[in-house]
């Protein structure tokens, strides 16, 4: 016998030994029998998990020109201090953050430049129509709501995003299960068949966005994905004209977390979905490493709207490339009890109604 | 035409008057007992029996329905059915011209080797309990019955029979319906009113990266599935109660006369 080896049963954890009755591989704390060849290729499984490796480097950045900075201006908003871009035809407006009044603060210093953008396709006139759509049919909705935001100050913003790239290679273990049924006159049998699964694959990620400004608040910027690259150009000062462009103050570092978690998380997904033909999957062990990482900077163009409804403030953001509209809306307490207390009337009614109708039948049919 | 008619109606006239006839049995074979208790199998004292007796008297002429007990140590090689039929039949008992009423038979060696649980039906008793009614008749009084509880499980039974003669003839809606009907409604009502509430929400941080994985580039390097062990578990398939349903069967028993009933071996 090569190598004195012990194995552990996969069942219950007890020293497994060879049984010259069976010959076969059995544990002697819960009879389970097992094959010699399935114990070697589960103890190959086992060693090969690992855990993740997700290292980031950078590459390169470029600065922005003196030519091109020209005609930019900064302003800062006297409320929540949010710092954004515009050209200097740009008449003082409200602040996306918060929707107070921003005023001029002097020159634009420069610092890091996009290496892309995606220009606005969709016009203030598409992100009303998209905003009364977004308000129709919300049953909660408090009616005045409908009258009292200010759409007229929808306002055109590019927001900066580092967008990562990276190679993944994930790793996965698994027990599975596959079962069968069948009966005969005295029992009903289960045959639980119990497999170790490994699996290991490669992909890869390009654009994984991740906004680049902590005034925007994440989960917005998340929801109105997905951008289409197709429409990505190179980054020219020209396409700023008209619109206000956020201020990076997030470094790619910083946010590349959130791209690892969201990397990570689809890596495995992917490859969970390629265990197949089983009743039950279980994750015993799973990793995920990165390599050939890199971020790119990029304005990505949002049409913006803040609004105070009863001393809360509520953002509405649309994707300007695609029109996709997000905005969490406030409920109407009263309506929410009113829809409720209708709903448990009316079930209650008929269950009623119907019940009594059938025991009335029944009655009048036994006593003929 | 008029010879084929009159010979129909003769046929016809010839068949209700031989045709089996369940409804207007004769008179009775007997006339009726001073007590509705009969204990030959001694399992009642003299004093229950009489406590017994007088609840069973009073049941029996407010529904104008005989409710009957009887035991005994000796079936006389009739079946339980038979012998629990023949002895309401011959006894003379039935308050009402099809005789009806319920006669409850206890069967117990006096050893207690062999017993048995009879129920016999007749007139409206068919009609009142159904197949499934009898065994939950015999249900509710199983268990003093195994327990040598006598008195109390024939007390029970007569009260149980009474209700459910109540229930039988009189309208009666369970409250039960409203409570299911308010239950319902809330969990109905809260899951609209969830859905509504998640309708207004639009934002959510994204957990994933699934729309950007480069197009083609999953390539599955490795994969293993590897059978390590099965279990076989086994469950017994309960076996089914003896026959009940919905149906009212009947029989006839020595007299002529038509039964329902069921029974049990406790």
């Amino acid at each position: 016998m090569a190598g004195l080896q012990e194995y552990k049963c996969p069942c219950c954890g007890g020293a497994i030994e060879f049984n010259s009755d069976v010959q076969k591989m059995k544990c002697p704390y819960c009879d389970t029998e097992f094959e010699m060849e399935a114990l070697k290729q589960l103890d190959r499984d086992l060693s090969i998990d690992k855990a993740d490796e997700i290292e980031w480097d950078l590459g390169e950045t470029t600065e922005w020109s003196n030519s091109e900075i020209e005609g930019m201006r900064l302003f800062i908003c006297k409320s929540c201090a949010g710092e954004i871009i515009g050209d200097e035809n740009m008449a003082a407006t409200s602040c996306p953050y918060c929707g107070n009044n921003v005023v001029v603060m002097g020159n634009f210093a420069g610092g890091l430049k996009p290496d892309l953008v995606i220009p606005f396709k969709l016009d203030k006139d598409d992100a009303k129509k998209a905003m009364s759509a977004h308000l129709m049919g919300k049953k909660l909705l408090p009616r005045v709501f409908k009258e009292e935001n200010h759409i007229e100050e929808i306002q055109g913003v590019y927001v900066p995003f580092w967008l990562f790239n990276a190679d993944a290679e994930a790793r996965g273990r698994f027990s599975a299960t596959k079962t069968k049924h069948w009966t005969d006159t005295r029992f009903a049998y289960t045959k639980t068949s119990t497999y170790s699964v490994t699996r290991q694959a490669t992909l890869s990620f390009e654009n994984v966005p991740a906004d680049a400004s902590s005034k925007m608040d994440n989960a917005l910027m998340d929801s109105i994905e997905p951008y289409d690259y197709k429409d990505a150009v190179a980054f020219q000062t020209a396409y700023l004209a008209g619109y206000m462009a956020d201020k990076y103050d997030v470094t790619a570092d910083e946010s590349k977390e959130r791209a690892n978690e969201r990397i990570k998380s689809s890596s495995l997904s992917s490859l969970r979905n390629t265990v197949s033909g089983y009743a039950s999957v279980k994750t015993e062990n799973s990793g995920v490493s990165l390599s050939n990482p890199s971020a790119k900077y990029a304005l990505l163009p949002v049409w913006i709207l803040n609004t105070k409804w009863r001393d809360k403030n509520y953002t509405f953001a649309m994707n300007g490339q695609t029109g996709k509209f997000v905005g969490n809306l406030p409920m109407d307490e009263s309506l929410k009890n009113k829809y409720f207390w209708k709903y448990t009337g009316i079930t209650a009614g008929v269950v009623t109604a119907v019940t009594l109708l059938f025991s009335w039948i029944g009655f009048l049919l036994r006593v003929h | 035409m008029k010879k084929l008619l009159k010979a129909a109606l003769s046929a016809i006239l010839l068949f209700t008057l031989t045709a089996p006839n369940t409804v207007f049995a004769s008179e009775a074979l007997a006339p009726h007992p001073d007590s509705n208790v009969t204990d030959g199998a001694d399992l009642l004292t003299a004093d229950e029996e009489k406590k017994l007796d007088d609840h069973l008297k009073e049941l029996s002429s407010k529904l104008n329905f005989d409710i009957v007990v009887v035991t005994t140590h000796d079936l006389e090689g009739k079946t339980p059915m038979a012998y629990c039929d023949d002895f309401y039949d011959y006894s003379g008992y039935g308050l009402d011209e099809v005789f009806s009423g319920i006669c409850f038979l206890r069967y117990i060696t006096e050893d207690g080797s062999d017993y048995e649980v009879w129920i016999s039906t007749t007139g409206k008793g068919i009609d009142y309990f159904s197949d499934s009614d009898i065994q939950d008749q015999i249900d509710l009084i199983a268990d003093d019955i195994i327990y040598g509880n006598y008195y109390d499980a024939f007390y029970s039974f007569a009260d149980n029979v009474n209700r459910a003669i109540y229930h039988y003839t009189h309208f009666t809606y369970s409250p039960f319906w409203i409570v299911a009907g308010i239950v319902l409604g809330l969990i109905i009502a809260a899951s609209s009113v969830s859905a509504m509430k998640k309708d207004l929400l639009s934002v959510a941080p994204a957990g994933s990266a699934t729309e950007y994985i480069k197009r083609n580039s999953f390539k599955l390097k490795d994969s293993s599935d590897t059978f390590l062990y099965s279990r076989v578990a086994a469950v017994p398939i309960p076996r089914e109660s003896s026959s009940g349903g919905g149906g009212h069967s009947t029989h006839r028993s020595s007299s002529g006369r038509s039964h329902g009933g069921g029974g049990r071996h406790i």
